[in-house]
């Protein structure tokens, strides 16, 4: 094929800049570790990346949320168990105080000490967070919510937990609201509470009581009746007419009386017509169970001079505290929970980073051994080129004229 | 004898003539568009004699360019192929440029803007961490009017450098109309051609093709030029003009029209190849397609957090309003409409709407509705009054009074909405990140029901905030506000107001569950939450890819755009280098030939005068033999 002069030279030119077009490709590439600068270079290369860098981002916000969470759930586990010390002073203060040979003084200090721990209690139920917003209100973090009103202690938060991301799939729950923490409690033995009427004359008092069998408990209102000193009837509230569930005779001090599914002790000696009732038992909240302990400390005027009712009292306080305390800690077992989730999910993400990573890496960044091999060869090529060019463009037939 | 020298003259001549053609060749060697010239000798006619005829040397019977039609056609087409992915390429490249980093581009202010309202989720109460948020707002908006101003300047761009070409287009066009003239002239006078003028012209039209698709036909001496599906460029010695007029359709672009004797006539949709052609395509299968689609995200974007933001409640215990303020869509009445109606767009469905913009056309009976770059009919209903608005693709059209026949108007649904967009809210505290309601079972409740916080389906019912009771006046039937009596299944959903809240477990007679407005609840992160999820959500074309899936489709697809683009200039580039090796090789000037054919010419000179001094001899020697 005939050749012409220029073209000659135009396809040597166009070689060499072709030849440094890859080899400048190339070495960008090594300089700055990516295989691809633009999308146009591997389009669904660069989708992919773009997704795989999403979610290794949102991985990060998920490690970031995961911190604030567990800084937010350790301290109230801190005041959990802060708590848990405080009930259990106010347990051994009850314990303390029942002891049948104190004086009214005596139990009046216990007392004291008892409504120091109910400070205390509030003052950790009302606590607060590095950023100032209180660990128990629910989400109306910048509420009060404990305050002590004319009835007793007021819960003023919401119910509502603040649910926090902690990886793609998984939420946790935030700290306890203090409904869920302190409140709604059920008193005594969390079935029915028991009380000595106060126009009884007799020195009887009656137990906390038992329950033998829970299904074959209706909740209602009973009255236990004496109609003399040794024969009683367990009558229910219902009107006009009670209706009476059992009745017995022959009765002795410390005797257990047993009616649906339920049973108490009685002791001391009743007198014609004492009464006690038998009541569903009531949610309360562990403020108002250390303020009714205190109060029977200090000597409760509804059971002024009676130690077999003061006794009942501390009793069912003790019951209280107990189930005050099993709160407590069922919480706070729930919060270990939520930490270890917490620990789960963040070796999760870890491994997941690196996968993300590798991935990524795959996709996007330069195999530098097979780059820099690529390199050499076009470095050569251009060499080779350029040389050869050089020489075939010093040839021609005019020098021999 | 007389012959001898005659003769001898005749080679000396002739000769002269090859080096004079040969020197002219190498002076040529570096010009652009030159073809080798090459002398064609022919024997002069011989004379008769008794003992036969007698040659009487050489003429030369023409310069001869050595040239293909054939290739010169094929390098022409191969030309304005490339000339057009060239164009194409280098300015999809641009765009690429600009949206598709992977680490700096749009998606990564996408996530920002996400991780900030993550982190609201996370410390709601923390006024810093919402000034983020409205900050990472801010840049997503800025982002993508930065975007979309980069693309508006490449269409203005564009629109200047029509203008540019089409004037250079004009000149080539006279340039190939005056050397038609020339040419004949030239050719007329002698007889022979003039291949100077000749390569001249076919170096302009080379280049004309360069710029536009041409097709080329001769007529005697003279190439007629045409552009488009056979408009005249060039007839003869005259030119038409090529001009860039406004569109009628969208006064913010440029077209192009023929000016001929018979009149002007629209180029726009029929010009093809060449520089102009790819300009043309990329703007209409890339430019406007990415600007519409950025437009579209933007939407997706703003309507899932607005809508999301409004179902919220804010740090002042006010319902939220929109975070995001958007450009509306719009129609332009076009500048040949003779009627005054004014036609109003709204989107109605984010998940219907397309890249495309469309034209409305008024007909004697109603309207008919068109894609604007396709021309293709877009199926519509309704019959454009305020009660039965024209919907189509997630749009609804009403026509004011005085719409005449044959007016148009272009609907463009997505291409100002970034331009509008910016963040409404300048105040923290109001990012309404916590939900309106809230619900709680009262204290004294003595069964095990619990009730769900409660969401809203509704957040412009009037009553959303007001306190609802529920109680139960058996385990089995629950009022509302003491009113009704309804039958309690448990986790059911219970819609009163525009919320709904599920009770379940077993609640006792006389338990309450009360649902009242969320305010103060200063910690309360439920909106923030679902507004992080609604990025997320599937909410384009049919509720099939969510806000960021688009961004990395758009980002994709311009680069898969503009690698096609690239993989096709390279592998046009590649046919049309070897055209013009062809072309080369054949018409090209070879130095190594020039020098032989130098060499050959010079040896046949030498020898003519050898002649001539042979002639001179002989005559000498017969002069001498008679002086006695």
């Amino acid at each position: 094929m005939r050749i012409s002069t220029a073209g000659m030279h135009r396809g040597n030119i166009d070689g060499i800049l072709e030849q440094q077009a890859k080899l400048s490709k190339t070495q960008n590439q090594v300089a700055t570790g990516k295989k691809f600068q633009t999308a146009a270079e591997d389009p669904i290369g660069a989708a992919r990346v773009s997704g795989l860098q999403r979610k290794l981002a949102d991985n990060t916000q998920y490690g970031r949320n995961s911190n604030i969470l567990k800084s937010r759930l350790s301290y109230e586990e801190q005041t959990l168990a802060d708590m848990t010390s405080v009930l259990q002073s106010a347990r051994d203060s009850a314990l303390a105080g029942a002891n049948a040979t104190l004086g009214a003084s005596e139990r009046k200090m216990i007392a004291n000490q008892v409504r120091q721990n109910l400070a205390a209690l509030m003052d950790m139920a009302n606590r607060q967070d590095g950023n100032g917003e209180y660990l128990f209100a629910g989400t109306s973090t910048a509420t009060r919510p404990f305050a002590q009103g004319a009835a007793g202690v007021n819960y003023q938060g919401d119910q509502t937990t603040r649910q926090i991301r902690i990886s793609s799939t998984q939420s946790l729950a935030d700290v306890h609201t203090g409904v869920d923490a302190f409140m709604g409690i059920a008193e005594r033995n969390g079935v029915f509470r028991t009380t000595v009427a106060a126009a009884n004359t007799g020195n009887a008092t009656i137990s906390v009581g038992t329950v033998t069998d829970l299904s074959a408990w209706v909740p209602a209102n009973y009255t236990l009746q004496f109609t003399s000193a040794t024969d009683w009837q367990v009558v229910d509230d219902s009107t006009p007419t009670p209706v009476t569930i059992a009745s017995g005779t022959g009765f002795t001090s410390g005797q257990s009386i047993s009616f649906l599914g339920v049973s108490v002790a009685v002791t001391g000696v009743p007198a014609a017509n004492d009464s006690f009732s038998i009541a569903p038992a009531q949610n309360t909240d562990i403020f108002a169970m250390l303020d009714e302990l205190a109060r029977t400390l200090e000597g409760d005027p509804a059971i002024a001079g009676s130690e077999a009712a003061f006794q009942a009292q501390t009793g069912a306080s003790l019951l209280n505290l107990d189930a005050a305390l099993e709160r407590v800690v069922s919480v706070r077992a729930e919060v270990g929970t939520r930490l270890q989730a917490i620990d789960t999910a963040a070796e999760f993400r870890q491994s997941e980073e690196v996968d993300l990573q590798e991935l990524i890496s795959g996709i996007r960044d330069v195999d530098y051994a097979s780059a820099i091999s690529k390199l050499n060869q076009q470095y050569t090529s251009l060499q080779a080129a350029q040389a050869t060019y050089s020489k075939i463009a010093q040839l021609s037939l005019f020098d021999y004229l | 004898m007389v012959d001898v020298l005659s003769t001898g003259l005749s080679a000396l001549r002739a000769t002269q003539r090859g080096l004079d053609t040969t020197s002219h060749n190498i002076a040529n060697v570096s010009t652009e568009g030159y073809t080798r010239q090459r002398v064609e000798f022919q024997s002069r006619p011989a004379e008769s004699s008794g003992t036969g005829w007698i040659g009487t040397g050489v003429q030369v019977s023409t310069v001869r360019r050595v040239y293909d039609q054939f290739l010169a056609q094929q390098t022409r087409s191969s030309g304005t192929n490339f000339a057009r992915l060239d164009a194409y390429a280098s300015q999809a490249e641009r765009i690429d440029n600009l949206l598709g980093d992977p680490a700096s581009g749009l998606s990564s202010s996408l996530q920002n803007f996400t991780d900030a309202i993550n982190e609201v989720s996370t410390t709601p109460a923390s006024i810093p961490a919402r000034q983020v948020l409205i900050a990472e707002g801010r840049a997503l908006s800025e982002r993508l009017n930065n975007y979309d101003t980069r693309l508006r300047d490449m269409s203005t761009e564009l629109n200047g450098r029509l203008g540019v070409e089409a004037q250079e287009i004009n000149t080539l066009a006279k340039g190939i109309a005056r050397l038609n003239g020339d040419i004949a002239v030239a050719a007329s006078q002698t007889g022979q051609p003039p291949n100077d003028l000749l390569d001249q012209r076919d170096a302009l039209i080379g280049e004309l093709s360069g710029k536009v698709g041409v097709s080329v036909v001769a007529d005697g001496d003279a190439l007629n030029v045409f552009i488009g599906n056979g408009q005249p460029l060039v007839l003869g010695t005259s030119a038409s003009q090529l001009t860039t007029q406004v569109d009628p359709l969208d006064p913010e672009r440029t077209t192009l029209a023929l000016r001929t004797q018979g009149g002007t006539v629209d180029l726009s949709r029929v010009i093809s190849g060449g520089t102009l052609g790819g300009l043309l395509d990329w703007r209409s299968q890339m430019l406007d397609p990415a600007r519409n689609e950025l437009g579209r995200i933007s939407l997706a974007i703003t309507t899932q957090v607005n809508a999301q933001h409004r179902e919220g409640m804010d740090l002042t215990g006010a319902l939220g309003g929109n975070f995001f303020n958007i450009g509306a869509a719009t129609a332009t009445a076009a500048t040949t409409n003779s009627g005054t109606a004014a036609v109003t767009v709204t989107r109605t469905n984010v998940g219907a709407l397309t890249t495309n913009d469309y034209v409305l056309g008024r007909t004697a009976t109603g309207y008919t509705l068109r894609r604007q770059d396709t021309g293709a009919a877009v199926s519509f209903t309704g019959t454009g009054t305020v009660a039965d608005p024209i919907l189509a693709d997630g749009l609804s059209i009403v026509v004011g009074a005085g719409i005449a026949t044959s007016d148009q108007y272009t609907i463009r649904p997505a291409r100002d909405a970034i331009a509008g967009m910016s963040v409404a809210i300048t105040d923290p505290a109001k990012i309404a990140a916590a939900a309106p309601i809230r619900a709680a079972a009262a204290s004294s409740n003595t069964g095990s029901g619990t009730v769900t916080p409660g969401e809203v389906l509704d957040p412009t019912n009037a009553a959303l905030l007001t306190t609802v009771d529920i109680d139960f006046t058996s385990a089995t039937t629950y009022s509302v506000n003491g009113a009704g009596s309804f039958t309690y299944t448990p986790g059911s959903a219970i819609d009163v107001n525009g919320w709904r809240v599920q009770v379940s477990g077993a609640p006792a007679v006389g338990d309450r569950f009360t649902v009242r407005s969320n305010a103060g609840a200063t910690g309360d992160n439920r909106n923030a939450l679902a507004l992080a999820d609604s990025l997320r959500a599937p909410v384009l074309d049919g509720g099939t890819q969510s806000a960021y899936a688009a961004v990395e489709r758009l980002v994709s697809n311009v680069g898969l755009a503009t690698q096609t683009a690239q993989v096709g200039r390279d592998a046009a580039g590649a046919v049309h280098d070897s055209d013009l090796a062809s072309m080369d090789a054949v018409s090209g000037v070879n130095l190594d030939e020039e020098a032989a054919n130098m060499l050959r010419y010079q040896q046949a000179y030498a020898a003519a005068a050898q002649i001539i001094s042979v002639a001179n001899e002989m005559f000498d020697t017969l002069l001498n033999a008679v002086r006695r």
